[in-house]
């Protein structure tokens, strides 16, 4: 009850909610674009196992950005945080061109899932500071991203250390994200 | 296929547990830490969580990271780490000649300059040739990545030394002040970018730039005629005229902001000469001008134009006018441009009929001023396609 009357003066006051959903493969950056929003700061990070979460606070918008370790065999964990989000937000490495094709097959078994049918697509064309990452058109390309019908989807160009980029990838999730159905 | 996925394979498991048994790789080759879980094919090495995130910084292209116990080993990784060893590593980086030039050895040289080195390119040059049963030829590089090891100077990459970070990133750590500056930070990054060229990959100090689909269909398009300049359909139900001129308004705008010479160049003689007879001629071709260059140079206007144009043929081939806004923005507006061609096919009678109107009007127009004139055909032609169906022969002929 409380909870609902919060949630009106939310609504009346504009102040937007968001939950995000960070995925990718390992070492493509998840955890260094959230630790960069969050700190402002360049952290050297570790291998996620298990999940980070922060809340970041961007304009009027509050993004709970949830970011899910990408090793092989915790894939199939990233499931179990579909419900209730908003817009996914897919790190690629642009540099890892051998693995091109394994981040396309990930993306589209998550595109594929039935949860997060309404959600928006973020791509980060991540580390594109090294020279010889691909550009995000040619990223774009390999993840076939002209084959998602019925999603809203960009594709930004980012680089994590710096946080070029990141700024614009929020600026378009929160210009385009729907009224929280919360 | 998921409780596949979880399933270590137990041949490539049981592989790893023998090779972290030997070559010193029981502990981190780093840092010393004991039972590492974290390995890098590329070398053939065992480090511990904390040293694995230095590896991930520095690259694929210099060194990769695999969990012991997460990933999945490719059987060409379990060779690599077989045939690789963190103690043999190690000696072969002391003992490499560009290493005792400068003086230095593995336990002086933070990560990052033991993996981004020449030891280091020479180390995994030789690991692919012991894996292939090849001889190592020095020089021999395989071309296939040209940038290999290029970081640019400058690249905002920190080179951490062993003894730093090491630990998780802190939780909560942000002070109050924090997020104001960090939306001064994020402004004042997009003011940088915003100044610099467009053309060049970001790594190269280019724009970074997205793109993507459209914004999903809202009914913010009425607004959107509006901010253009161009007639809602409000408009055309109460004064149609004022609603033509308003639309010709937005299209010489559109054609003068994209192209001012030409209209100087092709509307204004076309006008003279509409003034002096043969209009309908004169005006098609004029119209054709104008139109060729609304499609070429007014990128993203045309679903609107084409709502504009036709509510009917944006209902009916909604392939074209809300894949522009669901979808793919550039390649659609061919396909309205072409459907809307296609469309053309109709009675010529009713053409006919339509440009002797033209023609008449022309004239009328022609008579009163000169200056008035560029209004008065855009306005006709806007017309024709503002009506309800002959406009798809008026335009189709194009």
């Amino acid at each position: 009850m409380g909870g609902s009357v919060s949630k009106m003066m939310k609504k009346i006051f504009g102040s937007k909610q968001m939950r995000l959903l960070m995925l990718g493969l390992d070492a493509a950056g998840k955890t260094t674009i959230l630790y960069k929003l969050k700190l402002d700061s360049d952290v050297t990070t570790i291998p996620t196992v298990g999940f980070n979460v922060e809340k970041v606070r961007y304009k009027n918008v509050e993004f709970d950005i949830w970011d899910v370790g990408g090793q092989d065999k915790i894939r199939p964990l990233w499931r179990h945080y579909y419900s209730g989000t908003q817009a996914i937000i897919f790190v690629v490495d642009s540099n890892d061109r051998d693995r091109m094709e394994d981040a396309r097959k990930e993306l589209k078994r998550v595109m594929d899932e039935g949860e997060v049918k309404e959600a928006l697509l973020l791509v980060f064309a991540n580390k594109q500071d090294i020279a010889g990452a691909l550009s995000p058109q040619e990223v774009s390309e390999k993840l076939e991203l002209n084959k998602i019908k019925d999603r809203v989807w960009k594709v930004e160009p980012s680089c994590a250390t710096s946080g070029e980029g990141i700024f614009e990838g929020l600026a378009w999730l929160s210009s385009n994200v729907k009224t929280p159905s919360r | 296929m998921s409780s596949k996925m979880w399933e270590v394979d137990p041949e490539t498991r049981s592989k790893l547990l023998d090779i972290s048994k030997t070559n010193e790789n029981n502990k981190c080759v780093d840092c010393g830490a004991p039972s590492p879980q974290w390995a890098s094919p590329k070398f053939g090495i065992f480090f511990c969580l904390a040293c694995s995130g230095i590896h991930r910084s520095l690259g694929v292209h210099i060194s990769f990271v695999r969990s012991v116990t997460m990933d999945a080993f490719k059987n060409i990784e379990v060779q690599r780490m077989s045939l690789g060893g963190n103690k043999p590593w190690k000696d072969f980086f002391n003992n490499h000649p560009s290493n005792k030039v400068m003086g230095r050895d593995f336990e002086s040289c933070t990560i990052a300059e033991r993996y981004d080195s020449e030891a280091g390119e020479e180390w995994k040059e030789r690991l692919t040739c012991k894996v292939e049963g090849t001889e190592y030829v020095p020089g021999a590089k395989k071309p296939a990545r040209p940038e290999t090891g290029i970081t640019p100077a400058g690249s905002g990459r920190n080179t951490p030394t062993p003894s730093n970070v090491r630990s998780p990133p802190p939780q909560n750590r942000a002070p109050p002040g924090q997020k104001a500056k960090n939306e001064a930070y994020f402004a004042s990054k997009g003011e940088e970018n915003a100044s610099r060229p467009d053309g060049l990959p970001p790594s190269q100090g280019g724009k970074y730039g997205g793109f993507g689909s459209g914004p999903p269909p809202s009914s913010s398009s009425a607004s959107g005629l509006d901010v253009n300049g161009m007639p809602t359909s409000d408009d055309f139900q109460r004064d149609p005229m004022a609603a033509l001129t308003k639309g010709f308004g937005w299209l010489s705008s559109t054609v003068t902001k994209q192209a001012s010479t030409v209209n100087k160049a092709y509307i204004q003689p076309g006008m003279k000469s509409l003034a002096e007879g043969d209009f309908a001629a004169q005006a098609r071709a004029t119209a054709l001008q104008a139109g060729t260059l609304v499609q070429q140079g007014a990128k993203g206007v045309g679903d609107q134009f084409n709502k504009f144009v036709d509510p009917e043929l944006s209902q009916g081939g909604g392939g074209a006018a809300s894949s522009s806004t669901g979808g793919r923005a550039a390649p659609e507006k061919k396909d309205f441009w072409d459907s809307f061609g296609q469309d053309a096919a109709g009675p010529p009678k009713e053409k006919r009929a339509f440009w002797d109107d033209f023609a008449a009007a022309g004239e009328a127009a022609g008579q009163s001023k000169a200056a008035a004139k560029p209004t008065s055909i855009g306005t006709s032609a806007m017309k024709t396609g503002g009506g309800k169906k002959e406009e798809g022969e008026g335009w189709g002929d194009w």
